[in-house]
Parts: C-alpha cells; structure tokens; sequence
C-alpha cells in the first residue's frame, strides 16, 4: 500500500492529468480464457516432448510413398517447374517479404547465336603477360640505375679529388717547362733545408743532395721523370 | 524470494511433481503476465500467441533459474522480451515504416468492439502505443504493475535512473497526446 502510494504521489509530481485517470482495464477478454490456458499450455508442453522422447530403433517416421516420388519431385524443382523453398528464401522472406515474393527471371537479353558464336580461340591464343615477370625486371633495373649512379658518382668523386690536388698544390706540368736549372736547384737547396720536400725525407737524404753536384741532380731528373712527364730539364 | 514460489520452484525440480509445480505457477500468474504483454500488442490473438510462447520458454529454463531475483521478475523479464521480439517481428514483416507500425497497433485498439474515442481510458491506450516500445513497457510495469524501480531494473535491465527518466518523459508524452487530442 504504502509503495502504491508512494508511486501515486510520483505521478502526481510529473503530470496530475496522468495521475487522476481511470485505470480501468478496457480489454475484454475470450470468456473462460484463463482457466483453459493453463491446460492449453501443457498440452503443447507435452507434445513438444513426446517428439524428443528416445526409442530403441528409429524415431523418425515419412509419409507413406515419400521416397518414391523424391527424385522426380527434385528434378521438377531443379528444372524450375516450383520454386524450392532453401534458407536463403526462407530468410529474405523474414527480412523482405516484398523482395522476396519478386520474381528473379533475368530481364537482360543477349543476341541469338551470341554463346554458340562466341570467339573462344582468340581469347586462347591471347598474349599472357605474368606481373610476376615485370616486378622482377623492374627490380633488377632499378638496382641496376642506383649501382651505376654510385659507379658514376664515385669516378666524379675521385677524379675531382686527384685535380684538385694537383689544381691546389701549384704544381703545374707547364709552368716546370718554363723553369729554368738554376731555378730547380735553388728551389730543391731550399726544400732540403727547410725539410719541407715532398714526401718528407729524411736528413741522411737532404745530406746526400748536398754533395751532389749540378750534372749529377740533372742527370738524375732526366732519368727519374715524374709519371706523365713530358718535358726534360734544359741543361 | 518469497516462500511460496520457492516452494514452487523445487517442486518443479522434482520429476513427480513437475508439471504439477508448473500448473501452479502459470494459474499465480498468468493474467498479470496476460495483461502485461495485452497492453504491449494490443489484440487478445497476437497477446495469447506470445504468453504460450513464454510459458513454454519457462517451461524450459525454470530448471536452470538461479533464483538472485524474485520468480516473478525472471517472469516479467520473459515476457517483456517476447512482445518486444515480437513487436520487432511485426515491424520487420511489415513493407513500411516503424511509424506506420505504430499506427497499425493505434488501428487494433480503434478496431475493439469495446472501443470509444470520447472515453479517457481508450485515449490513454492510444497515448501508451505513441510510446517508443521500452519507454511503453517502463511505463507499464510502473503505472499498471506498480513494480519499484529496483525490480524494474532487473527485468528491463537498464539503470534504475534511466528508468525513472524515462517514466517521466513518458508520462509527459501521454499528457501532451491525451490534451491534444
């Protein structure tokens, strides 16, 4: 009583028209319904188990004559005399039952002959080419391009390297043709004392230049030229 | 759970005493059940084809059931699921739209022999089928069944604040059709 109440009284709060209307129940209902329900209910309860109940041999029943019009039922089915009834249209029929009761005869026409006449030979002899073989190609080439551009670049690296060198050490093929003997042998004396003579030798080496005289040094050059020499020492 | 339906419940357990048990338990509550799911598909045919159908259900699980709510809201629970599985298959089947259901239920009530549009009892009928199906079924159980929101909880399974927000929307809701209509 009290939760009556209480559920009232909530009413009240959110709408007074609500709270104050007949709940008198307006459904009439099928004289002597509910006394029958009960047995109603255990009746398919019963029935419902009877089919489940295990016997020694088979439960199972047909009807009479069953299998031996199956074969012919199922090929009148596949020849499209009666449309089978399978779980896909057992399906769409629960989802769209307007979809499902469409017809599903094909409305596109093709011209006649068209299947008989078709060039089946032409689409035999037809130039296959495997993707598989044009991947590899591309890989091969590509590598191909990014080994020679490291080769080329490379070769440019080195080569500039060595112009370089020769470019900013000042010594330069033509400008050794325009000098002069005594110029060489004044500019060795003064590599010699200084130390500063290419390739660092040593003192025991510097001491040995002294002692050498002019002929000697010239005749030494001329045999010994720098690789790609082409001049000789004016004597 | 109260004495009488766990008395009930292991009888039912019990091979002899079974369907005897079951009888029991259909006559304490078939017509609440009965009017619980009437209210929700309107007609007496479709109302009938939907208690069988859960008392078969019952049949089948009362074995299994755990007894951490009350028999009758495991009850209550069976049947709201069936109307509403039933609802959804009406509206499946049916070509047009949701809203077009909802007239057709509005049309069932208007097709009572009892029917009369001047009367604020029918009104209110027709009112409770403008209800989204939850939001009609919350509004049921609490305005007919009385049911505390605690228990409502476990039968509709939703929040007991989701609960009392959509009673009261629904209670504005039929105020609204009943003034205007």
């Amino acid at each position: 009583m009290e939760n009556n109440n209480r559920i009232q009284d909530e009413l009240q709060e959110i709408s007074s028209v609500v709270a104050n209307l007949n709940r008198r129940n307006v459904y009439s209902v099928p004289s002597g319904y509910f006394s029958s329900l009960p047995q109603l209910i255990i009746n398919r309860i019963t029935e419902a188990d009877k089919a489940v109940l295990p016997f020694a041999s088979n439960p199972f029943s047909v009807p009479q004559g069953y299998f031996d019009g199956l074969a012919a039922e199922i090929l009148s089915k596949v020849a499209g005399g009666t449309k089978a009834e399978s779980e896909p249209d057992n399906e769409l029929a629960e989802v769209a039952p307007l979809l499902a009761s469409l017809s599903k005869k094909n409305p596109y026409t093709v011209p006649a002959g068209y299947f008989n006449t078709l060039e089946f030979k032409q689409l035999a002899t037809a130039k296959v080419v495997k993707m598989g073989l044009f991947k590899k190609i591309t890989r091969y080439a590509a590598a191909a391009v990014i080994t020679g551009a490291l080769a080329v670049g490379g070769f440019f690296y080195t080569n500039n390297n060595t112009t370089d060198t020769a470019a900013t050490s000042g010594f330069n093929k033509e400008s050794l043709q325009q000098l002069s003997e005594q110029e060489i042998i004044e500019y060795l004396n003064a590599s010699a004392v200084s130390g500063d003579v290419k390739g660092g030798q040593d003192q025991n080496l510097l001491h040995q230049t002294k002692e050498l005289s002019d002929e000697e040094i010239l005749q030494y050059l001329n045999e010994n030229p720098e690789p790609g020499d082409a001049f000789q020492l004016k004597g | 759970m109260n004495h009488d339906d766990k008395e009930l419940l292991y009888q039912f357990k019990q091979a002899s005493t079974k369907e005897k048990a079951f009888t029991s338990i259909l006559k304490k509550y078939q017509e609440k059940l009965y009017w619980h799911i009437r209210r929700m598909v309107v007609t007496h045919d479709d109302a009938n084809d939907v208690l069988q159908n859960m008392f078969i259900k019952v049949w089948n699980g009362l074995e299994n059931f755990r007894e951490d709510s009350q028999l009758y809201t495991w009850l209550y629970r069976i049947a709201t699921n069936e109307s509403l599985t039933f609802l959804e298959q009406q509206k499946r089947r049916s070509i047009t739209s949701f809203d077009e259901v909802d007239t057709g239920l509005s049309n069932k009530i208007k097709a009572d022999e009892g029917f009369d549009a001047n009367k604020l009892e029918w009104k209110l009928q027709l009112a409770i089928q403008q209800l989204p199906e939850k939001q009609r079924a919350v509004f049921l159980l609490r305005y007919y069944d009385e049911m505390p929101y605690e228990e409502m909880s476990r039968v509709l399974e939703t929040s007991e604040g989701a609960l009392k927000a959509s009673y009261h929307h629904a209670a504005k809701k039929i105020e609204d059709y009943i003034l205007n209509h």
